[in-house]
């Protein structure tokens, strides 16, 4: 999986392309704890180009969740293909994050 | 012909439903209280040595006896380090009873199948059940190997095999692969060599011819125990090749000592037993003997390498481990407070496994290893309610240690419940993988309730607010999806046909019981804590 990280005005926006499973989430996790100890708040996770993410990768998005919140931060999520967007339904991480529906609607008034 | 292979496959067919009933009703039975007498039984390897004899004289058949040790091993009953010397027992055993005459143990086989098939189904003797259950397995898997045995004995009025046994003089090695082969289709050495000692009193073998059809003959029912034990895995596999093993190492001593004594004239086991016995039958019965005994004799005293060698080609498999407790023994129930806490590690175990079991349907989809989790579950499931029990029946607890027993229990009820719901979310989820939209369906189902396990494992391990709160959102009614997806898969547009959409729903409704399971079981966690 490729993880392309750019920023919008204050927001990092993370790009996965690719499958997020148990193979890849470790990279990811990574990466997500890199930016929140270097001071970053506000992530955008952009999931347009994600084939398919399994329980692994949904709990790299949970931590990254609970590694922000004690500094007032949030992640939000974007752009879910049917897929993905039917594993965030059952698992209720509807509840959890704030999902758009694009990059433009996730990053206005963030 | 058809007659014989009809007969073998039909008790072929009662000997493993007998075997499967035996294992259910003695996983009922064994209790605390039966292992620990079972333990004290086999506390020393000569106790089990006498034991494995007690068994085998009952039996008469090594093949049924080391099912029945299986069994009695897969319910707890007793270790695989247990069970190695009453296979030793067996064994030695098996060669005294040639010596005896023994009643044809049929008529009470037949007795007993009756009896527990009346008891087991009769509503008024429900006290009983669960001994009479354990009685039928024992019976149908005896009646199975009586119904193989007789559906292969005209072979021994054939002429051809008369013939046959004409043909092997002289020719020691055929004589043995005819023990062999006979012995594995009549399913008992002890039988074949009653067999050989007539042939041999009828003058159609000499002692020298006999002695290869006897060691044949065991090395036989070795390979129908390699035979009936080749779906085996694990400690069941372990107690098996430990049996399997016992006539080749006897096989691997004495046929070389044959040949030195036949072609180079050293006296050895023709000649010991034409000393020790004057009649044909003893020295048969003596030859049977030796190649029973000698086995044991190295064996028990290699039984610590023995166990450990068989541990490590045949380790314990990830469902024997998942069925036995990591925390709780038998004694845990003397200290109620530490006792509550090793019972709520052992239900975190099995919160563990509903992890593990969605791995099985994310690999490969098999329910066959999922039906062997679920089988594992519920015999945790069942040492965990016996913890609960003995701790209420055992001392006089404190109102607030009974709430935390009740706790306890929701949990446990909630957790049978899941393993229930699980094995009708497979079977549906075997359906549908067949199509794109089901396939889709099931992989999506997988991750979604595995992502709500794992949140609902640390909230079990961690107990913190956060966690539960977590929990709380993706198990609450708002939170929960399922119905959303549900809907759109069972849409007129989804391209599924009205099969599909049938199973989908049964799939879909499987799920929404699951999700709130966990989100009870999430909220049980949180009162425990807060008491």
């Amino acid at each position: 999986m490729r993880i392309s990280v750019k920023t919008a005005d204050e927001v990092k926006v993370l790009e996965f392309k690719g499958k997020l499973d148990a193979q890849t989430s470790p990279d990811a996790q990574e990466q997500l704890t890199e930016l929140i100890e270097k001071g970053e708040r506000k992530i955008l996770v952009n999931l347009e180009k994600l084939d398919y993410i399994s329980s692994a990768g949904l709990r790299v998005l949970l931590v990254a969740a609970k590694q922000l919140k004690p500094g007032g931060g949030e992640i939000r999520i974007c752009s879910l293909n049917d897929v993905v967007k039917e594993v965030f339904d059952i698992s209720g991480f509807v509840t959890i994050f704030r999902v758009f529906g694009s990059e433009s609607e996730a990053l206005d008034g963030f | 012909m058809i007659l014989v292979a009809a007969s073998l496959i039909a008790g072929l067919g009662l000997f493993f439903v007998g075997l499967y009933l035996l294992t259910e009703h003695l996983k009922m039975l064994s209790g605390r209280r039966l292992r620990e007498r079972i333990a004290t039984w086999t506390k020393q390897p000569l106790l089990g040595v006498m034991w494995g004899g007690v068994f085998i004289a009952i039996t008469q058949s090594t093949a049924a006896t080391m099912f029945i040790l299986i069994s009695m091993m897969r319910s707890g009953m007793m270790t695989v380090r247990q069970a190695l010397p009453m296979i030793i027992g067996v064994n030695m055993a098996a060669g005294v009873i040639v010596l005896i005459l023994v009643v044809d143990i049929k008529v009470a086989v037949l007795f007993l199948l009756g009896v527990a098939g009346i008891v087991f189904t009769n509503d008024k003797a429900r006290a009983y059940r669960t001994i009479a259950g354990a009685l039928l397995g024992i019976s149908m898997l005896f009646f199975g190997l009586h119904t193989m045995q007789e559906g292969v004995a005209p072979l021994a009025q054939m002429e051809w095999f008369e013939g046959l046994l004409e043909w092997t003089k002289g020719n020691y090695l055929l004589g043995f692969a005819i023990g062999a082969v006979l012995s594995f289709f009549v399913q008992s050495s002890i039988a074949v060599v009653v067999l050989t000692i007539a042939f041999q009193k009828a003058g159609l073998f000499s002692l020298t011819e006999s002695i290869m059809v006897v060691y044949g003959a065991n090395v036989g029912s070795s390979f129908l125990s390699l035979v009936l034990s080749a779906s085996l895995a694990g400690q069941s596999k372990q107690i098996a090749m430990y049996q399997t093993a016992y006539n080749f190492v006897g096989a691997i001593i004495l046929l070389p000592l044959f040949y030195v004594e036949v072609f180079e004239g050293v006296p050895l086991v023709r000649t010991f037993t034409e000393w020790i016995a004057a009649d044909d039958g003893g020295q048969i019965a003596t030859v049977n003997l030796i190649f029973n005994a000698l086995p044991g004799v190295l064996l028990l005293v290699l039984l610590t390498p023995s166990a450990r060698l068989l541990a490590r080609l045949w380790p314990e498999t990830l469902e024997e481990q998942a069925s036995k407790p990591k925390y709780l023994h038998d004694h845990a129930a003397e200290d109620p407070d530490s006792a509550v806490d090793l019972i709520e590690l052992e239900q975190v175990r099995l919160i563990e496994f509903i992890s593990t079991l969605f791995d099985t349907q994310r690999e490969s989809g098999e329910t066959l290893k999922l039906t062997a989790f679920q089988e594992a579950s519920k015999t945790l499931g069942g040492t965990i309610r016996e913890a609960i029990s003995d701790m209420s029946t055992r001392h006089q607890l404190t109102t607030e240690a009974y709430e935390r027993l009740n706790v306890l229990l929701n949990l446990q009820h909630s957790l049978e419940a899941a393993n229930e719901a699980i094995g009708g979310l497979a079977n549906e989820f075997q359906a549908l993988r067949n199509s794109r939209y089901g396939a889709r369906f099931v992989s999506s189902a997988v991750e979604g309730l595995d992502t709500i396990v794992l949140t609902l494992i640390d909230v079990a391990k961690e107990r913190l607010e956060d966690d539960s709160d977590l929990l709380s959102a993706m198990t609450s009614e708002d939170g929960n999806g399922i119905k959303g997806v549900r809907s759109a898969y069972l849409a007129e547009e989804s391209g599924l046909d009205a099969t599909e959409r049938m199973q989908l729903l049964a799939a879909a409704n499987h799920c929404e019981r699951l999700i709130w399971l966990f989100g009870e079981m999430g909220r049980d966690y949180m009162a425990f804590e807060r008491k």
